[in-house]
């Protein structure tokens, strides 16, 4: 298979939905209320993302105080309140140093 | 946010090398793509022969989460010209959207910096990936995909001002792991958007139990 093909048809797949929701979204004139449920998006859309990686990492259920995924992540969240740095920082730091030491 | 990333797109240049891309295959995806988790997912279809109409739909699903995306951000952009939207949509990816989704009022200069910081940073590091692939391979055993994790908890736990926003981030993170086994990723769409509604719910229904969970005093 050509991989310019494969290059194009995922072109296809991703950009439309981008543009077109921007677009769409853009020219109405959203209630306060519309506005208050579009603000919830960001936060439902990154906490789905996280969770799996955080408690179900490997794809399979495991005891979560056993999971260094864990523990960075608590750590991050204590820290978060200084910035997104030290979150960074401290959650990627203990993540490769419970890996590399356990 | 960049240092999260670092890691993502070395993985991903390795990824691509073993689904035979090659280097400017897996490139390529990169510059042209520019789509993370489903450069991930549609080098592996094409490593495992898939055809293209699966490639096609596999790709859109995982990538409808950025309709999401730009609901979220279009009241942000109302007053930017049409051909600059089209341009600006191209660089909206999850990072980009964790970024600039913190502001109110988002100026031009601000986002063109974070997305083109974004977009050739993931460039350069899939370079590496690309050239460095096997190395990576053999010495690096760690969960790549949680290197991000800890800069999208700098985003989330600050917006977490109120008791309806707490129930939206427990609702979507519970379901999200609850719906993780199904296909294309569908899981974090529906997990988000599920939390979403049960949040107005909650706020039409026990409107009253909310303002005494926002405002403690």
């Amino acid at each position: 298979m050509n991989i310019i093909m494969i290059i194009l048809v995922m072109t296809l797949a991703t950009y439309p939905v981008r543009v077109i929701s921007l677009f769409v979204f853009s020219n109405l004139n959203l209630s306060p209320k519309s506005l208050q449920i579009l603000s919830l998006i960001p936060i439902a859309v990154l906490s789905a993302i996280c969770s799996p990686r955080i408690l179900y990492p490997s794809g399979n259920w495991e005891n979560p105080l056993m999971l260094i995924e864990v523990w960075s992540a608590l750590c991050a969240i204590i820290v978060s309140r200084y910035g997104m740095l030290p979150s960074i920082t401290v959650g990627i730091g203990i993540y490769v140093l419970g890996n590399t030491f356990n | 946010m960049l240092l999260g990333t670092a890691p993502f797109g070395l993985v991903f240049g390795a990824f691509a090398l073993e689904m035979n891309l090659g280097i400017s295959g897996g490139q390529g995806l990169s510059a042209i793509v520019f789509a993370g988790s489903a450069q991930f997912v549609g080098a592996n279809l094409y490593g495992q022969g898939a055809s293209l109409l699966i490639i096609f739909i596999t790709t859109f699903l995982i990538n409808l989460r950025h309709a999401l995306y730009g609901a979220a951000l279009a009241p942000k952009f109302n007053k930017i010209e049409s051909r600059e939207l089209c341009l600006m949509s191209f660089f909206i990816t999850d990072e980009a959207f964790a970024i600039i989704s913190r502001f109110k009022i988002i100026r031009l200069r601000y986002f063109w910096g974070a997305a083109l910081a974004m977009y050739f940073n993931w460039q350069v590091w899939t370079l590496i990936g690309l050239l460095s692939g096997a190395y990576i391979k053999e010495h690096f055993t760690f969960n790549f995909g949680f290197f991000l994790v800890p800069a999208f908890i700098a985003i989330i736990v600050p917006q977490i001002k109120t008791g309806s926003s707490f129930l939206c981030v427990i609702v979507s993170a519970g379901l999200s792991l609850v719906l993780s086994s199904l296909p294309y990723q569908s899981g974090f769409i529906v997990a988000a958007i599920s939390a979403i509604v049960v949040t107005i719910l909650f706020e039409h229904y026990f409107s009253s139990s909310s303002t005494q969970l926002d405002n403690p005093k």
